[in-house]
């Protein structure tokens, strides 16, 4: 038995004692009449419909949509209602014209007006297996298991080797714990194609309910091999092989995982795409990405949203920052200067130029787009906070602080801006009021260890002797997880130490970090600890804060 | 009005107390509360659950203080917490309240007007149980209890509730004997101090226990094992006015609710009880703040078997967290490598609200996470190692749950007969479009869910039988569960974000046994000497509190033993009934319970009796 037909006499078992009256009735649809009825069109069996009500022709509020789907809507429904008057048409195009209108309704998510139209293409057209597949889809994603397993069923009768209905129809009977169902269309599957990864990923996840840990590895790791960017596979293969004892294995997947699933290849989804590509839904996916850290798979995700909505200037500076992130500067300076044309003065965009050319060196240039960005919007804090980020890295501290200050003013929270003021306070050597800041802002942000560090070096060195308090250094430095885990903290540490007076310690405390300076391969650093440690050894304190470029302070961003 | 809740009390006589027993004292000086004499044979055709906020006086109806803006802090809101607040053997219930959102915006602009009373605040509700019992006693009636009533006594109380509220959590944090309340908000949190004389006093600012960001859920518990209990916060994403953003609906072009990942996710924060009025933050110092997720849910328990109390947090949007208590008072994040961050796929989901419990009955506890419409609810199956597996699918969890966003939930024996049930209160975050299409102004509108957990196969939804109580659809949010009539079954206060407080009360578990556990300790006192005496008298050196955190396990013969903790943590933005209630089938047999205390010693005791509330006090077993 060819594998096709394989698929049918599964889908055929599966329903063996179903309702018979439910199969598809090739001679219904030919057979309907057509009537026009008061206060609306409908599409009216005229004839013996035992197996379907054919439903009234939606009409669905569409005031929320934009006008360009208005529009298509606006095209199409009428081209329906024209088909249906017109008596001289045979049911296959009025089928046609009312799944067309069904799939952009779908495409639109007016799920109830796709449904209907759906439902009365596939009544007047039951051989044709493209309806009960949109249907499919549409119960699928509208959470109704049930029912869309009838329609991917009923797809496989018609077209026994249907790839994504096998696919599809796998993984709903594998979500209802239903692995017996789902293994032998998972394997169809990879008769007709043996290179499908969502196949394998079905029969892995199937493999893995069994506790049959080492076949799911098999499979998992042969999707994986075959669609290496299906990311997801990755957790299911660690779970994997955790179960197997191979801790190694696991953390290297996990470390991998993703959220790209192997979908089965389906023209459905592709045409749906084709039709009114839902930006939305990718720029969702993208900044989820994003936020994550995917920046591959964001920049994939923004550039589906721009190619499906190119106007709009917030996608292209999506696209753009995810694009940086994965070193693709041309690209991203591309997408936000494309922003800017469709939308001169956008703020974001201005921003995004700037803190770009900052990365490549172009400082003054950088400058340059900040101020712009925060001339086209004075009330958005970012832009404020890269200005003044910018202008206290040169050097330029007078003019930072009130641009700092008007990033706290508008965004109270912004732990950046507040750090940012007080590093810049200290250049301008105005220690009480860093001092001041740095406490405010360590009430507010007790979990960042940047303002505990920051005091406590002020506290540690400050030349104005009424502010120094080398104890309360100590205790700051000492609530910080593993202080001596980071170089700059350490050196607090040892800074502290000499304040309080406990030299030995402070000596101690220096020697290891100018030894991992130097394990860290930072020797260039290694000359002002050393001046520092001898500072210790002669019972001499320290009263340097962050003195050059070497040794920066926290940065504000 | 007479409320029709059938609370089958029945005179001592029929229980006698075990000699064996350390000390037998039913709640609130009634010897015979909750006591139950004659069990009914059958299940009842009744509804498992009615409705009963109304009747027993609860009037509450939230306010969200929704404008239009679409704020997301609008639709989060709120929680309620029940605890025993004056002592006397009943659960009393505080209702956390919104307020209007918006820069210089009044009440008089919101979209849908609060009801009385104004200003809306939190309220503090007694519950009159025991005292109309011992009326009912001194009138000589024998007959019918009285109907289940609540009595609004937030003036007296002291409590005036300051902010946005979220959520609230109930402990006693010094260990007098009385329990106090954290209350978690959009803003700056609230500790109220129980002073026990039914008032309470704010020692927000001078115990450090605030928290100026958007908290949410919160969990009391003794993280360090020194006696005296901590408290975690669990904060949410930094939204605020200044940098709220306007999304828009899937189906449409009109404003909606934002995702939370529209936001920067904040670090929770981790509180530890100095035993003299304050907290220290720990929060950096433990590894806590280490892992941004945007918590919505937390639970505490031992997960990993090793006798010290771990965290589960549900976050929204991003991985889940299991944070391992290393014993040193730090804490890591173990999730990931552990099966319980993402769902068996490999997806990041809205975790909201969370559960942990033995629901498999094989002595550790499990988890269960409420998520997003189109994701599924999860249960995490517990190794007893601390690894989990995702069983949603196999424990029949998976395609019921999808049609809907859940929040609030626990693992509840509703029938009691010994299996953990499930219950969800549900409700939509975006805009439903069939709702929004018929002209609602908050379509978010979701049906409730309970599961019955059959005999230890599967679960069953059994929503669509379980009445009226489970009709309407409403934005469901927060679930607190406690057994409020002491009548040995659990019933469940619902909060409804922008519509009334609903009172479930449990009818169902009347046809079986139960045992009914409060598990108090002696407070900890780091000098030995008492640190406050409260009006009433008592001092905490010789007050005793509810162990959150004691595991207990119920032997019982020719059957697996029971096992569950006390705590008042879990579900969504509540506080639950710190009691321990077990569900024991058609036996009322029971060989001997043993407590696992929070400093990790265990105590045995034998010839409990079913089918009544027993406290059962540290140091008076058997030690083991």
């Amino acid at each position: 038995m060819k594998a096709r037909d394989r698929a049918a006499e599964i889908v055929r078992r599966d329903n063996r004692g179903k309702s018979g009256g439910r199969r598809a009735s090739r001679w219904l649809g030919a057979a309907l009449g057509l009537a026009l009825l008061a206060g609306g069109i409908w599409v009216a069996g005229s004839v013996a419909t035992r197996s379907s009500s054919v439903l009234p022709l939606p009409d669905p509020d569409l005031s929320h949509l934009d006008e360009r789907t208005r529009s298509l809507i606006g095209q199409r429904r009428p081209a329906l209602e024209a088909v249906i008057r017109s008596r001289g048409e045979k049911v296959g195009v009025i089928s046609e014209a009312s799944g067309d209108l069904g799939k952009l309704y779908l495409a639109c998510k007016l799920t109830g007006a796709a449904e209907a139209c759906l439902m009365n293409a596939q009544s007047l057209a039951s051989g044709d297996p493209r309806w009960p597949s949109c249907l499919g889809y549409l119960y699928r994603t509208s959470n109704q298991p049930e029912k869309a397993i009838a329609c991917y069923e009923r797809v496989l009768r018609l077209q026994p080797g249907d790839l994504a209905a096998l696919v599809w129809l796998g993984r709903l009977h594998l979500d209802r714990n239903e692995p017996e169902k789902a293994e032998p269309l998972f394997r169809m599957c990879l008769e007709i194609q043996p290179s499908s990864p969502s196949a394998l990923y079905g029969l892995g996840r199937i493999a893995m309910s069994r506790r049959d840990f080492a076949a799911a590895v098999q499979c998992f790791e042969k999707a994986l091999s075959i669609s290496p960017q299906a990311t997801i596979v990755h957790y299911s293969l660690a779970i994997a092989y955790r179960e197997m004892g191979e801790t190694g294995k696991t953390q290297a997947h996990l470390a991998l995982r993703g959220d790209v699933e192997p979908y089965p290849y389906d023209p459905l989804l592709e045409e749906l795409q084709r039709i009114l590509p839902d930006p939305k839904l990718h720029a969702d996916r993208g900044i989820r990405a994003f936020d994550a850290g995917r920046w591959r798979e964001a920049a994939v995700e923004f550039r589906t949203a721009v190619e499906a909505d190119p106007t709009d200037p917030v996608l292209r500076v999506d696209l753009g920052g995810a694009l940086a992130k994965v070193g693709d500067q041309a690209g991203a300076m591309e997408q936000f200067q494309q922003a800017l044309r469709l939308s001169p003065g956008n703020a974001r965009a201005l921003l995004d130029i700037g803190s770009l050319l900052e990365r490549l060196g172009s400082r003054s240039e950088a400058i340059r787009y900040f101020r712009s960005a925060v001339a086209a919007d004075l009330s958005f804090p970012e832009a404020r906070l890269a200005l003044a980020d910018e202008l206290q890295r040169q050097g330029k501290y007078e003019e930072a602080l009130p641009h700092f200050r008007k990033a706290i003013e508008l965004d109270p929270r912004s732990a950046e801006a507040r750090l940012g003021e007080a590093m810049t306070l200290l250049r301008l050597r105005r220690y009480s009021q860093a001092k001041r800041s740095l406490e405010e802002s360590l009430g507010m942000f007790p979990e960042r260890p940047e303002f505990a560090h920051s005091l406590a070096r002020l506290l540690a060195t400050c030349p104005e002797k009424s502010l120094r308090d080398g104890l309360r250094a100590l205790k700051l430095l000492e609530r910080l997880p593993d202080p001596g885990a980071d170089l700059e903290i350490a050196q607090t540490m040892a800074m502290a130490l000499a304040e309080a007076g406990r030299y030995d310690q402070a000596v101690q405390w220096q020697r290891r970090c100018i030894d991992s300076a130097r394990r860290a391969g930072r020797s260039g650093q290694t000359a002002r600890m050393e001046e520092r440690l001898a500072l210790y050894e002669r019972a001499k304190p320290c009263r340097e804060f962050w003195s050059d470029e070497s040794e920066a302070p926290p940065s504000g961003r | 009005m007479r409320l029709l809740v059938s609370r089958l009390l029945v005179a001592p006589a029929l229980f006698s107390i075990p000699a064996a027993v350390g000390t037998i004292s039913c709640r609130g000086g009634a010897p015979d509360a909750g006591a139950r004499g004659s069990v009914r044979a059958g299940a009842s055709p009744a509804p498992p659950f009615i409705e009963a906020a109304a009747a027993a006086g609860i009037d509450f109806v939230h306010f969200n203080g929704m404008s239009g803006q679409h704020y997301l802090c609008e639709m989060m809101g709120a929680g309620a917490a029940l605890f025993d607040y004056d002592n006397d053997g009943d659960l009393d219930l505080f209702l956390v309240q919104g307020e209007m959102l918006g820069p210089g915006r009044t009440i008089q602009q919101a979209l849908l007007s609060p009801k009385p009373p104004l200003p809306p605040a939190g309220r503090l509700y007694r519950n009159e149980l025991m005292e109309d019992d011992r009326s009912r006693r001194s009138a000589g009636a024998e007959s019918s209890p009285p109907p289940l009533r609540f009595t609004d006594v937030t003036a007296s109380s002291g409590i005036r509730t300051a902010g946005y509220g979220m959520g609230a959590a109930a402990g006693d944090f010094d260990n007098d004997g009385w329990i106090d309340l954290y209350i978690t908000n959009f803003g700056s949190n609230q500790l109220w101090r129980n002073n026990g004389d039914g008032t309470f006093t704010d020692l927000t600012a001078r115990s450090g226990a605030d928290d100026p960001r958007w908290s949410t859920s919160a969990a009391i518990f003794d993280f360090d094992r020194d006696g005296w209990l901590d408290l975690f916060v669990c904060n949410y994403v930094d939204f605020t006015f200044a940098n709220h953003k306007r999304c828009t609906a899937s189906f449409s072009r009109a404003q909606d609710y934002c995702s939370p990942l529209a936001y920067s996710p904040l670090p929770n924060r981790l509180l530890h009880n100095r035993g003299d009025g304050t907290f220290e933050d720990v929060s950096a110092a433990s590894g806590i703040a280490s892992e941004s997720g945007g918590a919505l849910g937390v639970v505490s328990g031992d997960f990993d078997g090793d006798g010290w109390p771990d965290l589960y947090v549900a976050n929204d949007g991003r991985p889940n967290q299991l944070w391992i208590n290393r014993h040193d008072g730090t804490f890591v994040n173990e999730a990931m490598l552990a099966g319980c961050a993402l769902s068996g796929e490999g997806k990041a989901e809205a975790g909201m609200g969370v559960a942990a419990g033995d629901f498999d009955a094989d002595g550790d506890e499990d988890l269960f996470v409420t998520n997003l419409t189109g994701e599924s609810n999860r249960l995490y199956v517990n190794d007893g190692r601390g690894r989990f597996s995702d069983q949603t699918s196999a424990e029949g969890l998976s395609s019921s749950a999808q049609p809907y966003t859940g929040f609030g939930t626990g693992w509840i024996d509703f029938d009691n007969d010994g299996w953990l049930d499930l219950f969800i209160a549900n409700g939509a975050v975006t805009a439903i479009e069939a709702e929004a299409r018929a002209g609602d102004p908050f379509p978010l509108r979701q049906p409730r869910q309970l599961f019955r957990h059959t005999a230890g196969k599967s679960f069953e939804q059994i929503s669509s039988a379980s009445g009226a109580a489970f009709s309407p659809w409403e934005v469901g949010r927060g679930a607190a569960f406690g057994d409020l009539d002491n009548d040995g079954d659990m019933d469940i206060v619902v909060t409804n974000n922008n519509g009334p407080a609903r009172l479930l009360i449990n009818e169902s578990g009347a046809g079986r046994h139960w045992i009914g556990l409060r598990l108090l300790g002696k407070a900890a006192s780091r000098d030995g000497k008492p640190r406050r005496t409260s009006q009433a008298g008592r001092s905490a050196g010789d007050a005793e509190r509810d162990m959150l955190g004691a595991w207990v396990e119920v032997m019982r013969p020719g059957r697996p033993a029971l096992c569950r903790r006390a705590r008042s943590d879990g579900s969504y933005l509540c506080s639950n009934d710190p009691r321990v209630l077990i569900g024991l089938g058609d036996s009322p047999r029971i060989g001997a319970v043993q407590v696992n205390w929070p400093d990790g010693r265990s105590e045995e005791w034998s010839g409990v009796s079913a089918d009544r509330w027993t406290s059962l006090h540290e140091g008076t077993g058997q030690g083991r």
